[in-house]
């Protein structure tokens, strides 16, 4: 009988502890004392390693070019943009040495979940400061990148709609596809942008330029309209903006397909043999734009290094594997624009951008809404 | 006699010093992370700041309940229809697994089938093998246009454009799920038709009964009660499965409680993952109680047939060849083409172009190329690939040394003190973490791991949490493969070490372990390859520090690098194959022997 | 008339021969066991004629129908060779009750219910199982299930009954009870009967023939009497009879015609066959069987012994004996105390001392033995 008392009193004693929640986080970092470009360096070398989650792959061929440089071990990983918040989440809130900086996107949830919480700190390296514009600076974006209608142009470079309600007709069933807005958090974003007033009204009067009548809604308004349209016409969702890329530019297809995917997919063109041509004259959008954050971790256990690294992908240099192909735009204007490709200022007006406080307040409703209407 | 006494003779005997030990950690480790899931399902988690308007993270709140449960189109969106999907594959699957598993464990234990040590030997490698193994061969067979891009192999071939009930969702993962547990059902089945008696049937043909009536009769009717467990354990394993979905039901966004547990773990609702994990282990437990129930009354059956004398054959006669070809053949096709089929995929630069000209060593060997996934190199050359080999295998080691060790000595201790009350209770928390969903298990330490407990810091993204939750999912195989190797060992054995004074850690070292050695070393087996292995208990708890190849693979084939992910499986599935075989022939240790109940 | 005959049957398991070249004839209504150590082919053979298990040569027939037959390719399927087969464990069907068991046969006959309930009542009656008809047999006792058993086979009323060591699962007590009961029923079914066992006894209480075997191979099929008092071989006399046979080694000498002298240590001993003459080579090795019933202890015995150990069982006494290095066997009726180590006198009765070939073990002559 003792026994049996013992342990209940045990498991009494183990839940009590569990509800009570402690949040003892520890103390605020200390106010950090300036360093001069030299001690840095020294003090990321005594470091000796940094580690970096980030949203584009393409990281690694940076962080074989920062360990050449500098001689400091990059742990980097690839990872989806709401695993990488979650991650984050985790392991600062848990007092975890996890990530020393990170490369993360879907502004709604970065500045919900990571900025408000104080989980990533902003840091804008001081020769940058003069140099990147201020919209960009806080939080620090590292990159704008594109997402626009791409079509199998081997039966011809002409664009192929011009109005993205023409996606809604029977004559693209089946035939178009889009990254699972689940799978990455900047889709989910999209559809929420363009369930705005602003960006209603704008799908309302696209529609009304293109069949001559007024819209005639099931739904809350012409955003909302067009996502269901849009979703129930077939829509393919995959899971990768690769394999999107290369189920739309295989040639060989018996019909033309189209995607919204990242336009920097069409540099797969040439190596893996495909036919991707991007479209920029569709109304009301072509496709839409999001930034790239870069940030530290409040608990970073690299933060020389990390700094250091900042300072690097933001050069020319730094850049260098994203800057040459299509499709990444650095927040550094200095940094040119690959030949082929637009500047930032030409895309801005076409694409659909975000905005975080309008995200976060309805970005949960529009995903229920998409949920409900594809699974 | 004084209370202190009897806690001094108590504490005496080393199996009760083991059991007091194992109620204590083993409480902990499966009974309260269930409290921290309750309590985890009431609360507002950071991403859904969001969602749960004008709540503060940490709050309380009944909004998870609500939307599962009781919000019209987004409940039966999010739970009702892949918790019926669950449950209609699972017994499909279970079906066929039975069905399948059932006939190939009749004919090599009573028929007079030809090959059958290579039948018996190959049928079980896709129960071996990675359960995604299977769907990746479908994926790579049967894949159509639907999500768009190349065919598979099927089609390349054929010309036959598949259809898409076929090539993706309910219809294939029905067939996988059912071809990946038949080898889990054929262990299971052949070891109670090899301990039927015989002579059971024997009477009934000499008592002129046809053979479709002794089938019926006699047969069914005696292993049904063992069937029918059997079929809770598949149907258990097939509801908790992950990967196999997870890969042929994602195309067609055909959702089951574990895809969608995953999901909203993931996603912006951890929440209504919780409490879908809540429900998860809510059926397992059910479900386990229904099988201990059916178990307790077979126990009856079993002691009317005393020994079980030799089996005589039945004859296929005209049918023994036709018979033998085809079962050969099947058992290539599943266990051995999927193999050809990765490195096929793993070579293939385009794909869906089966050309020779299109062959590529890229992906094995090959220097990253900017163009080709990220710019990755080939797997061979690819420190993240060594890297993750080598958390899976440390991992593994260190999960079958705990799960193994622990589970040994549960299984001595059950034995000793069987009948007693705190043996019952080790041995059904021992059992327990078998019935929850490797996905549900997962998100239960994430929740509850992920922040300091008691006098544990958060081990979130820490090795030992993977080697906590590997060991403590796994603890039910080594426990029952210990407690099958102590109940054939007569205590007698034990006690004549006892009587001329042999300290107890000297008598399991090298008295009761050296006899059972193979028994026990199962226990150690079979925790390694299911963790080698594992996915879904993995996924959401990897962070990129320690990845594992199968984390590794998913995320692969997730970003759609085909060629790497089918190389990195066809890797994962030597390695697997490779190991069992070689423990198996140098201690005789085999997966079979841990689940064989 | 069912009359089993077997021929030339031989059953190999791979490379291992379990049953080598069998012939024997099975008279009607007769009850014969097969008796012999585990392993030696019994169960085996028992298997082969009921058509549980294929023999690889040879050819059987029951009631002059040719059952099996390597060479014309006949195989009869066990449910047409009209037999009945008692299991060693029974065999019931868990699931089934009591009745169920035994009507299953009927059932497949197709005898309509009322018959079928009238012949399982009046089974169950005749082996006093009545009140357990609606019972499982896990809550039998194991004389009720091997009752049941019984009932089982008997209910079709098979003409040829094959039991495989019925009784090897029961205790010593119920054994002995049992062994009763399968005699009635012999006797009463009229039926013939093929029974296995390895006890000696039970084949010697029960059997009407007996047929043993050793590896395979038939060593004896005789009324178990003879196979008592005159086995073919050494390998049969030490196998039957308990306690067993006293065996003494020596090189034996022809002397008188007919008779021989062999001595072993200080026994001298002069053996006479009771017909016939026999005739041994120079040095010939030679073995003496003598059955502990034919070792006498009595004052006017001219061999010397001392007592090594009594062992009284009431009825009759085991003593055993220290002649020299020998160690004799003998049984004396009623329950006499011998003093451990006390000097006895002995000699050697009766006719039915064999001498035996040491090195064949074959039966050389049967006889008499006196100590000169």
């Amino acid at each position: 009988m003792k026994k049996l008392i013992a342990v209940s009193l045990m498991i009494a004693a183990i839940t009590a502890s569990a509800f009570a929640m402690g949040g003892k986080e520890a103390a605020a970092a200390a106010p950090e004392p300036a360093m001069t470009q030299e001690q840095l360096v020294a003090a990321a070398k005594a470091e000796g390693k940094v580690v970096v989650y980030s949203i584009t792959s393409r990281i690694s061929s940076a962080a074989t070019e920062f360990e050449k440089l500098y001689g400091i071990k990059v742990e980097a990983s690839n990872l989806k943009d709401g695993e990488l918040i979650e991650k984050v989440t985790k392991e600062v809130g848990g007092g975890i040495q996890g990530a020393d900086f990170v490369i993360c996107q879907d502004s709604g949830r970065v500045y919900g979940q990571l900025i408000a919480t104080g989980y990533l700190v902003n840091y804008v390296p001081p020769s940058m400061k003069s140099i990147i514009p201020a919209e960009f600076q806080n939080p620090l974006t590292f990159q704008l990148i594109n997402k626009v209608f791409i079509f199998n142009s081997e039966r011809g470079t002409a664009p192929v709609i011009k109005n993205v309600w023409e996606l809604t007709e029977p004559r693209w069933k089946g035939l178009v596809q889009f990254k699972d807005p689940k799978a990455e958090g900047v889709n989910a974003n999209f559809l929420t942008m363009i369930t705005s007033p602003e960006w209603s009204a704008k799908l309302d009067k696209a529609y009304q330029e293109l069949y001559g009548k007024k819209l005639v809604l099931s739904t809350k308004n012409a955003g909302y309209e067009w996502i269901k349209r849009f979703f129930q016409n077939g829509l393919v969702l995959g899971n990768s903006d690769t394999t999107i890329s290369e189920n739309i530019g295989i040639k060989g297809q018996p019909q033309t397909t189209m995607g919204l995917f990242v336009y920097s997919k069409k540099r797969f063109d040439a190596k893996k043999n495909l036919a991707l041509e991007p479209m920029t004259e569709v109304a009301p959008f072509a496709g839409f734009i999001y930034p790239a954050f870069l940030m530290l971790t409040k608990n970073a256990a690299h933060p020389a290094a990390a700094k250091l690294f900042v300072e690097y992908l933001l050069t020319a240099e730094g850049f260098k594997p994203w800057s040459k192909d299509v499709g990444s735009y650095s927040s550094n204007p200095s940094i040119a624009v690959n030949d082929d490709d637009q500047p930032v200022s030409f895309w801005k007006p076409r694409l659909v951008p975000e905005n975080p406080q309008y995200l976060f307040e309805n970005r949960a409703a529009v995903e229920e809404f998409v949920n409900n209407i594809t699974y | 006699m004084t209370p202190g006494n009897r806690i001094r003779f108590f504490l005496r005997k080393p199996h009760n010093v083991i059991l007091a030990m194992l109620v204590v950690t083993l409480t902990f480790l499966t009974l309260f992370p269930l409290l921290s899931l309750a309590r985890d399902t009431l609360i507002v988690h950071p991403s859904e700041i969001m969602s749960v308007k004008g709540a503060k993270i940490g709050e309380l709140t009944l909004f998870h309940w609500k939307k599962v449960f009781f919000d019209g189109d987004t409940s039966r969106n999010l739970f009702y229809s892949p918790l019926w999907n669950t449950i209609r594959v699972s017994l499909w699957s279970c079906i066929i697994a039975i069905v399948l598993g059932g006939s190939v464990a009749w004919l090599v234990t009573r028929s007079d089938l030809r090959w059958k040590p290579f039948v018996s030997t190959v049928f079980i490698f896709p129960y071996i093998m990675p359960s995604w193994t299977l769907a990746m061969a479908w994926l790579n067979f049967f894949r159509n246009r639907l999500i768009g891009g190349a065919p598979g192999l099927f089609t390349a071939l054929s010309g036959i454009e598949t259809a898409n009930w076929f090539a993706y969702g309910e219809f294939p993962i029905v067939v996988v799920l059912g071809l990946h547990y038949a080898p889990f059902a054929y262990i299971l089945i052949g070891g109670i038709l090899r301990n039927m008696d015989s002579n059971l049937e024997e009477a009934a043909v000499i008592l002129k009964a046809g053979r479709l009536k002794i089938l019926s009769r006699i047969t069914l009717p005696i292993v049904m009660p063992a069937v029918l467990s059997t079929f809770l354990l598949v149907f258990s394993s097939c509801m908790s499965a992950f990967a196999v979905p997870a890969f042929l039901g994602t195309p067609v966004r055909f959702q089951v409680l574990t895809t969608q547990l995953y999901r909203t773990l993931n996603g912006l609702n951890p929440g209504y993952g919780y409490i879908m994990a809540l429900v998860m282990i809510a059926i397992g437990t059910g479900i386990l109680m229904l099988n201990q129930w059916i178990i307790g009354k077979r126990k009856s059956f079993t002691t009317v047939t005393g020994k079980s004398s030799n089996i005589s054959l039945a004859k296929l006669k005209g049918l023994r060849n036709p018979v033998s070809v085809m079962l050969v053949s099947f058992v290539c096709l599943i266990a051995i083409l999927p193999l050809l089929t990765f490195a096929v995929e793993s070579f293939i630069m385009a794909p869906g172009d089966y050309s020779l000209g299109n062959l590529t060593t890229q992906f094995w060997v090959g220097q990253g190329s900017e163009d080709i996934g990220g710019g990755e190199p080939g797997i061979l050359l690819n420190k993240y690939i060594y890297l993750g080999l080598w958390n899976s295998v440390r991992l593994s080691v260190v999960v079958a040394l705990v799960a193994g060790t622990v589970g040994s000595l549960a299984g001595y201790a059950v034995v000793k003190a069987r009948g007693t009350r705190l043996a019952t209770l080790v041995n059904n928390l021992a059992f327990f973490p078998y019935l929850m969903p490797s996905m549900a298990f997962a998100a239960i330490y994430l929740s509850m791991f992920a922040k300091p407990t008691l006098f544990i810091p958060s081990l979130y993204g820490s090795f030992a949490l993977l080697v906590l939750v590997g060991a403590v999912k796994y603890l039910p195989f080594a426990s029952r493969a210990g407690m099958n190797a102590m109940l054939q060992l007569s205590n007698e054995i034990e006690e004549a070490g006892l009587i001329i004074g042999i300290p107890w850690w000297k008598r399991m070292t090298r008295i009761i372990f050296p006899i059972q050695k193979s028994s026990f070393l199962s226990g150690y087996l079979l925790p390694f390859i299911s963790c080698m292995r594992e996915l879904a208990l993995f996924v959401l708890l990897i962070v990129p520090a320690n990845r594992v190849l199968t984390t590794m693979l998913f995320q692969y084939n997730e970003k759609g690098w085909n060629q790497y992910a089918n190389a990195i499986n066809l890797l994962i599935v030597l390695i697997v194959l490779i190991f069992n075989t070689v423990i198996n022939k140098a201690t005789g240790a085999s997966i079979d022997k841990g689940i064989g109940g | 008339m069912p009359e089993i005959i077997l021929k030339h049957v031989s059953k190999r398991f791979g490379k291992f021969v379990a049953v080598d070249d069998l012939s024997m004839v099975i008279d009607d209504g007769s009850f014969v066991t097969l008796l012999g150590p585990s392993g030696c082919g019994k169960t085996t053979t028992l298997r082969m004629i009921a058509g549980l298990e294929t023999p690889t040569d040879g050819e059987i027939s029951i009631d002059g129908k040719l059952v099996f037959s390597a060479e014309r390719g006949i195989d009869v399927s066990p449910d047409k060779r009209d037999v009945g087969f008692l299991f060693q464990n029974y065999a019931l069907w868990p699931h089934m009750t009591v009745e169920q068991n035994i009507s299953f046969g009927l059932e497949n006959l197709k005898w309509d219910k009322a018959r079928t309930a009238s012949r399982v009542a009046e089974l169950l009656a005749t082996l006093k199982i009545s009140q357990f008809g609606k019972r499982y047999p896990s809550e039998l006792s194991g004389g009720q299930q091997q009752r049941v058993a019984i009932a089982r086979t008997l209910a079709t009323g098979p003409k040829v009954l094959f039991m495989d060591e019925p009784l090897s699962n029961l205790d010593a007590k119920l054994r002995t009870e049992m062994r009763s009961e399968l005699k009635r029923l012999h006797a009463e079914t009229d039926s013939t009967f093929v029974y296995v066992t390895h006890d000696q006894l039970e084949a010697m209480t029960l059997s009407t023939r007996t047929c043993l075997m050793k590896e395979g191979v038939l060593q004896q099929y005789a009324p178990p009497l003879e196979v008592y008092h005159n086995p073919a071989n050494l390998f049969v006399a030490d196998f039957v009879g308990n306690p067993t046979m006293n065996f003494i080694e020596g090189v034996g000498r022809d002397v008188n015609l007919d008779e021989i002298n062999l001595s072993v240590d200080g026994l001298d001993m002069l053996f006479t066959p009771i017909s016939g003459s026999i005739t041994l080579r120079d040095n010939q090795a030679i073995t003496l069987g003598i059955r502990p019933e034919f070792v006498r202890i009595s004052g006017t015995g001219k061999g010397k012994a001392r007592v090594y150990a009594a062992l009284p069982s009431g009825m009759e006494t085991v003593v055993k004996l220290r002649s020299g290095s020998q160690l004799l066997t003998s049984v004396v009726f009623g329950a006499v105390d011998f003093r451990i180590d006390d000097e006895v006198l002995f000699d050697f009765t009766g006719e039915s001392c064999i001498v035996f070939d040491s090195e064949s073990g074959a039966n050389l002559a049967i006889g008499t033995l006196c100590i000169v």
